[in-house]
């Protein structure tokens, strides 16, 4: 009992009860500080401090809601519960042990790209979590803001970014590949160019105005800003037709499209006058952007959605056609008044397209709640700011603090996920990847197969049946996997078992024995994966000649795969290998399949005793 | 090819000033309401969405005079469905109005209402519904509708004509 001590983490419930009491009754240490053998602590997993987590990695924890196990009543009686809580929970850590886990450490180090107000925001945000950030500015120095920006905020931040932030002036991302804990990014610069490892990448270019509809009469046409719509009017019988253009040519930006519409409800508002606003997307996810746009129709406002690049201007822009499609007839406006909206916008970078997967931008940052706050859908790549459309000024600021604290998130607590990439010296262009990759990530470029960045999962199937041993995501491939076995069965017991979990069944399972205080067998070695998929015949039979008397992989449920077919590949390769066994005569019963669900630990655990007791 | 020049714009604001019509602005052409409709299955070229959008247009000449806003079955499936609480059924009701104001009603529409305003109801009434009424201990019907103006109270001026005989 007295290695296991006790990590007090004071939480809402716990008010009240002294530590030191708790810790006596149920007869552990108070924590002593440093490194510790093995702890209950009062707080789930998720709520306990970084540090402690930290200092528990790979140990024997149990993370005891003490506060739900109290509930109320007297000081004594509360005192007691708790006491006998902690004390079960002891039991349960002593008895517990763990066997080795291989992890991969990710990046840590934060590239922002980018000006203005969102990557001096991000940058201060990510060096104030701890990240050491290089910021690279295409500009002389960070202090340049946005055009939409301003400049006195700007250089004040400039002025007092943290020490962790290096500032690279007139460098530009060249390219970029990779994800959350291991990106390789090239950046080009005054000194010529150079390769670099990071964690995270956040781009957050400035706005700059960007060119109104071809064709529009500039003298005429005025820009949102420059409207006053205060004494127009029409009458009755003579209306007079007003235009408003968010966006015509390409989607405005959210903020660009919420300012087009207030200036057609300002202008709508008067009397007889009837606006038309024109627009490719009704871009309406900023605070209170769907209202307006409703208000706006409300008042009478005529909607009017065109083709991109669909809009024809005519005579400066006092002849304005396009096709209506509901009535799909043909539509014009000879309008009195014309606003545009002069967007801001920045340009998305080109190493960013990708011709295969998408040609433009909806597939990297999807319209979703669960892209919000500057979150793309390729892990560790953030996109703020005027790119992103968040308006000046606090969104921007609270976006870039609400990217800084995700890659955070994501960098220190293994949610990092790798992307492929390919080694061409030993790559034969047979395809394989292609055919077995269920993201669509390899493709055949040109030359050559190329990665796309942001659809790997990091599923690893790919390297598994790579007959070259020519791609893997970064941190996956054979050579480093097989190093960290060697390494791991050289310290474990006997007999040496090898269990390949994936991340999204297997792993979890054990993870959730691990939390019960379950007692793995001396000589388990675990191996969480990405995906069972990532394990082949080359990995299983490198873990046998490794010296591991077992290979056991455990997977998801038929048609549970993230990844359509990785659990199935993985049995598959499992009875090959088997097969071959038998021939050599060295065992077919060494290596073993599960099928596996995240909530059938107790399966798990049968499984590896049943396992082990058959090696002998 | 329309002109918006040439549109009406004050259209959508008399639509929604008539009874039932106020929701009609609200509409964002999600063409919910003409997937839903039955009649659309029977007549392609009856759309609910492309009369709201006709309307918001302004294009009061084509709406009133086009013969499609009568084919309403008034079954209430696009209001249900409507995620814009335009109400649809209703503002067609608005639609309509104005087109027999307009003149627009078609002949059929005339001979409803004159059923109506002359009988109280649009159905002859026979012995069969006078027997069910008498087992009820409910009054007879009379083929003439003088009951049913006593009891709303019109005036001999606004009966129509031909009433009392």
């Amino acid at each position: 009992m007295a290695r296991v001590c006790l990590i007090w983490v004071d939480r809402h419930g716990l008010e009240g009860l002294d530590p030191a009491m708790v810790a006596t009754a149920a007869g552990l240490p108070l924590d002593p500080g440093g490194a510790i053998p093995s702890a209950v602590v009062t707080a789930p997993e998720w709520a306990a401090p970084p540090s402690v987590r930290s200092r528990l990695t790979g140990k024997p924890v149990q993370w005891l809601d003490l506060a739900g196990e109290i509930g109320g009543g007297s000081e004594a009686k509360r005192l007691a519960r708790a006491a006998m809580a902690v004390a079960r929970a002891a039991g349960r850590a002593a008895k517990g042990t763990l066997p080795q886990v291989y992890t991969p450490q990710p990046a840590q180090t934060v590239l922002v790209a980018g000006a203005g107000l969102a990557a001096l925001s991000a940058a201060r945000e990510a060096g104030l979590l701890g990240h050491p950030v290089i910021l690279v500015t295409p500009y002389k120095d960070a202090a340049q803001a946005g055009a939409d920006e301003d400049a006195e905020t700007v250089s004040l931040l400039a002025a007092q970014l943290p020490a962790q932030v290096e500032v690279l002036p007139q460098t530009e991302v060249a390219f970029l590949s990779g994800a959350a804990g291991e990106f390789t990014v090239e950046l080009r610069g005054p000194q010529g160019s150079q390769t670099k490892r990071f964690g995270a990448v956040v781009l957050a270019p400035d706005g700059v105005y960007a060119q109104p509809e071809s064709g529009l009469d500039l003298n005429w046409a005025e820009p949102l800003e420059a409207l006053q719509p205060d004494g127009m009017a029409g009458k009755d019988g003579q209306w007079l037709q007003a235009a408003v253009i968010a966006g015509a040519d390409a989607p405005a930006t959210a903020d660009t499209f919420a300012r087009a519409v207030q200036t057609a409800l300002a202008l709508q508002a008067r009397d007889f006058v009837q606006t038309t606003l024109i627009f490719s997307e009704a871009r309406v996810a900023t605070p209170g952007g769907e209202r307006l746009y409703r208000e706006a129709r409300q008042a009478g406002v005529i909607a009017a959605r065109v083709n991109p690049g669909g809009l024809e201007v005519a005579q400066g822009g006092k002849l304005l056609k396009w096709r209506e499609p509901l009535l799909g007839d043909d539509l014009e406006l000879k309008p009195d008044i014309l606003a545009v909206a002069g967007p801001v916008s920045a340009a998305m970078p080109e190493f960013l397209s990708n011709q295969v997967l998408w040609p433009g931008w909806q597939w990297l940052v999807p319209e979703s709640p669960r892209f919000s706050g500057g979150r793309t859908a390729r892990s560790g790549l953030y996109i703020i700011g005027a790119l992103r459309g968040t308006a000046p000024g606090a969104d921007r600021r609270v976006q870039a603090a609400a990217a800084a604290t995700d890659l955070h998130d994501r960098l220190t607590q293994g949610r990092a996920v790798p992307v492929p990439s390919v080694r061409h010296t030993l790559c034969a262009s047979c395809l394989t990847c292609v055919r077995v990759c269920a993201h669509g990530v390899p493709h055949y470029g040109t030359e050559s197969i190329e990665c796309a960045p942001a659809a790997c999962v990091a599923c690893g199937m790919c390297a598994a049946e790579c007959p070259a041993e020519a791609i893997a995501p970064p941190g996956w491939s054979n050579p480093e996997l097989t190093a960290g076995l060697e390494a791991g069965l050289a310290k474990a017991g006997s007999p040496k078992l090898v269990l390949f979990a994936c991340a999204q069944s297997g792993a979890q399972a054990f993870a959730e024995l691990c939390r019960q205080g379950y007692e793995w067998p001396e000589g388990l070695l675990l191996y969480p994966l990405p995906c069972a998929g990532r394990v082949g015949m080359q990995l299983i039979m490198k873990a046998l000649s490794a010296g591991a008397d077992g290979v056991m992989v455990a997977g998801c449920h038929d048609g549970n795969c993230r990844s359509v077919s990785g659990n199935l590949r993985a049995r598959l390769r499992v009875g090959e290998v088997a097969q071959t066994l038998a021939q050599l005569g060295l065992g077919p019963e060494r290596v073993s399949f599960l099928h596996l669900a995240s909530n059938q630990p107790r399966r798990l655990a049968q499984a590896v005793d049943q396992f082990v007791s058959s090696l002998g | 090819m329309i002109s918006l020049n040439k549109c009406d714009p004050s259209f959508k604001y008399e639509v929604a000033a008539e009874p039932g019509g106020a929701g009609i602005k609200a509409c964002f052409s999600c063409a919910a309401c003409s997937a839903r409709c039955p009649v659309a299955g029977h007549r392609e070229q009856y759309d609910p969405r492309r009369i709201i959008r006709m309307t918001l247009l302004g294009q009061r000449e084509e709406v009133l005079s086009s013969p499609l806003i009568w084919l309403c079955s008034a079954c209430y499936s696009c209001q249900e469905v409507c995620p814009q609480q335009v109400r649809f059924t209703e503002v067609l009701n608005a639609i309509k109005n104005l087109a027999s104001k307009a003149g627009y009603a078609p002949p059929s529409a005339k001979q409803i209402s004159g059923l109506l305003a002359n009988h109280g109801r649009l159905l002859a009434v026979t012995e069969f519904e006078n027997d069910k009424r008498a087992a009820l201990g409910l009054p007879p019907v009379q083929e003439r509708g003088s009951d049913y103006t006593a009891i709303l109270g019109i005036t001999p001026e606004a009966k129509p004509a031909g009433e009392d005989a």
